[in-house]
C-alpha cells in the first residue's frame, strides 16, 4: 500500500501548530467535507451540526492519521460514522452501504451521490463534482478555475499566489488525476 | 474522454461545485480551531513524554542492577498511600519522595529518578502522574500545575510553590501561592502553613504564604483561617464580593475585597480543565462557565431554562482559556444565545 506523502506532510504541520497549515487545511477541505456531508443528509442545517462533528473529531484525532488513505478519504470516513451517528439520534435507518466496501475512497464519493436522481444530467454532473472533491490538493479549484471559470494560466497564477510554470504543472497533474477518479466512479457507478 | 476538450465540456456542463456558506465556514472554524489547538497540545506533550520515557527506561536498565542489591540487604518498605494526580502541567515542576527512598524497587518501576542528593527528583511531564503521601511538588519559577485530590478536590499551584501532599485531606504549603477549588459538598481539606491552618468549607480560594504575611483571598463560600494561639477567623463572599484577609508577623489583620469575576483570579483560570461535552446539556455548560469565570448565570425565562436543560451537545470540548468567545460560539449551535458582561451571562433565545 502507498503512502499518501503529502497528506502525512500536511498533517505533520498542523500538529506541529502552524497557523498557515491550519488555515489551508480548513480552506481546502471545509468545502469538500461540507459537500460530502450534506448530500447525504437532509437539510443545513444538519450538514452543518455533522461537518463540526467530523472536523471536531478529526482535528482531535489527527494523530492517529497514518497516511494509508487519502486526508479527504479519512476525513470523509469520521463524516460517514458521524452522519450513521446523527441517524441514529433521530431514529432513522442508516444509509445503505453498497457492496464497493473495498475501496474506501470510491465508498466515499459514490455514498455521497444523494438518492434520487432525476436524469443523467444531473448523474454525471455530480459524478463531476465528486471526481473533483476526491482529488489531491487544490487540483479540483484549478481545473474549475481554468475551465468553467475561463481564466488564463497567468490569472490562475494570480490567484493562487504562485508561478505560471508551477500552474502549468498543476493542471497537467490535474487532468490527469481527473481523468484517472472520474473513470473509476463512472464504471463503479454502472454496475451498482 | 481523450483530451482537454473533453474534460471542458464535462466540467462546464456539471457547472462549479456548491460553496458553503461564508458565514457558517467561519462560525464553524472556530470550533475547529479550538479542537485543533487541543491536538496540537496533547501532541507536544506526548512528545516530550515519548522522549523522557526513552531517557528514563535508558537510566532504569543502569540502576536497576544496583537497587535490586540494595533492596536485598535492606527489605521492602511499606507502600505509600495514593492521595493525588497531576491533572495540568505547564512549565517545571519538581516532585520530591522521600517515601520512595524506603522502597526503591517501587520508586524505579513508577515515576521518580534518582537525583544526587538521595532524593526523587522528577521534572519531565508528568500529567495524570499519582502522588502519594508525603510527596513535596514544587514549581519553578515557569511553573504551574493542578492537582486532584481523591475527593475530587483541585489545586492549582503557581510558579515558584511548595506543597506536601501529607494526606488525601491534607496538605502542608511550604511557600507560595495555591487556589483551592473544592466543587459541591466534598469534605474540606486542611492546609496547614508556617503560620497557621486554614480550612475551606466548600469553596475556591486562593492562599499564599511567605515569610512575612499570609494572604486568604475568598472566591466563593468562606474559608476558616486557625492561627496559633489566636481564635478562628472566618473569610467569605457577600454580594459577590469575596474577603482578602492579609495577616502579618504582628498578626495585625487587614481585610480588602475581591470581585469573583475579577481579573485576579485568571493565572488560575490558565490550568483549569476543559469540558468535554459530550452527553452535557447547555445548563450543564453554564453552570462550568459561571464556576470558572466567576460570573452569575441568568436565564431569560423559565422556558429558555428549560430549554437549555433539555439541549444537549453530542461532542467536542471546550477549553477554560478564551472560555466567553469558546462560549458565545458554541452556543451558536443550538437556538439559544448567551450576551455576557463583567458580572454576568445572560442566556436567552436566538430566535
Amino acid at each position: 500500500m502507498s503512502l499518501h506523502k503529502d497528506d502525512i506532510a500536511i498533517v505533520r504541520q498542523l500538529l506541529s501548530g502552524d497557523q498557515s497549515a491550519f488555515a489551508a487545511f480548513y480552506d481546502t477541505y471545509f468545502p469538500r467535507v461540507y459537500r460530502f456531508c450534506k448530500n447525504r443528509l437532509a437539510n443545513d442545517e444538519c450538514a452543518k451540526d455533522v461537518v463540526q462533528q467530523t472536523l471536531t473529531k478529526a482535528m482531535l484525532n489527527l494523530q492517529t492519521y497514518r497516511g494509508e488513505a487519502s486526508l479527504y478519504t479519512w476525513l470523509c470516513q469520521i463524516g460517514r460514522n458521524e452522519i450513521s451517528a446523527w441517524y441514529k439520534k433521530v431514529g432513522r435507518k442508516q444509509a445503505q452501504t453498497s457492496s464497493f466496501d473495498q475501496d474506501e475512497s470510491l465508498v466515499s464519493a459514490i455514498e455521497s451521490i444523494a438518492a434520487g436522481f432525476d436524469g443523467d444530467l444531473q448523474e454525471q454532473s455530480q459524478l463531476v463534482q465528486i471526481a473533483l472533491d476526491s482529488l489531491p490538493g487544490n487540483y479540483g479549484t484549478v481545473l474549475e478555475l481554468k475551465y468553467i471559470d475561463g481564466f488564463s494560466v497567468t490569472e490562475i497564477a494570480e490567484q493562487l499566489k504562485t508561478g505560471e510554470i508551477g500552474v502549468q504543472s498543476q493542471l497537467a497533474r490535474a487532468r490527469k488525476a481527473f481523468r484517472l477518479v472520474y473513470n473509476d466512479l463512472t464504471k463503479e457507478y454502472q454496475t451498482t | 474522454m481523450s483530451d482537454d476538450s473533453d474534460i471542458r465540456d464535462l466540467l462546464q456542463r456539471a457547472g462549479k461545485r456548491e460553496q458553503p456558506d461564508a458565514d457558517m465556514m467561519n462560525e464553524l472554524r472556530q470550533t475547529t480551531y479550538a479542537a485543533w489547538q487541543q491536538a496540537v497540545k496533547q501532541n507536544r506533550q506526548a512528545k516530550r513524554r515519548r522522549w523522557l520515557t526513552g531517557v528514563a527506561l535508558a537510566a532504569s536498565v543502569f540502576a536497576v542492577t544496583a537497587l535490586v542489591g540494595f533492596q536485598l540487604t535492606r527489605g521492602f518498605g511499606e507502600p505509600s498511600v495514593r492521595v493525588a494526580a497531576v491533572a495540568y502541567q505547564q512549565g517545571a515542576i519538581n516532585i520530591i519522595s522521600k517515601s520512595r527512598e524506603e522502597n526503591p524497587l517501587t520508586a524505579l518501576f513508577s515515576r521518580s529518578e534518582p537525583h544526587s542528593n538521595g532524593e526523587n527528583v522528577s521534572n519531565r511531564s508528568v500529567a495524570n502522574q499519582p502522588l502519594y503521601s508525603n510527596d513535596i511538588i514544587s514549581t519553578a519559577a515557569d511553573g504551574l500545575v493542578r492537582l486532584e485530590l481523591a475527593d475530587s478536590t483541585v489545586l492549582i499551584l503557581a510558579a515558584d510553590t511548595a506543597l506536601q501532599l501529607q494526606s488525601a485531606s491534607r496538605v502542608k504549603l511550604i511557600k507560595g501561592k495555591l487556589y483551592l477549588d473544592s466543587p459541591g459538598t466534598k469534605a474540606s481539606t486542611d492546609i496547614t502553613t508556617a503560620w497557621g491552618n486554614i480550612r475551606d468549607i466548600g469553596t475556591q480560594y486562593e492562599l499564599s504564604v511567605d515569610e512575612s504575611r499570609l494572604q486568604v483571598a475568598v472566591r466563593e463560600g468562606q474559608v476558616e483561617i486557625s492561627l496559633r494561639d489566636q481564635k478562628p477567623v472566618y473569610a467569605g463572599v457577600v454580594n459577590n464580593l469575596g474577603d482578602v484577609i492579609v495577616i502579618d508577623r504582628s498578626n495585625k489583620i487587614t481585610t480588602t475585597k475581591v470581585a469573583a469575576n475579577d481579573d485576579y483570579w485568571m493565572w488560575a483560570q490558565s490550568a483549569s480543565a476543559g469540558l468535554n461535552l459530550e452527553g452535557l446539556s447547555v445548563y450543564d455548560l453554564l453552570t462550568w462557565a459561571g464556576r470558572v469565570t466567576g460570573k452569575s448565570v441568568t436565564y431569560e425565562s423559565t422556558q429558555i431554562k428549560y430549554n437549555a436543560q433539555h439541549t444537549h451537545f453530542s461532542g467536542g470540548v471546550i477549553s477554560a482559556e478564551d472560555i466567553e468567545l469558546n462560549l458565545i460560539e458554541l452556543l451558536k449551535t443550538t437556538r439559544l444565545s448567551a450576551s455576557l458582561n463583567s458580572d454576568s451571562i445572560l442566556l436567552r433565545s436566538s430566535e
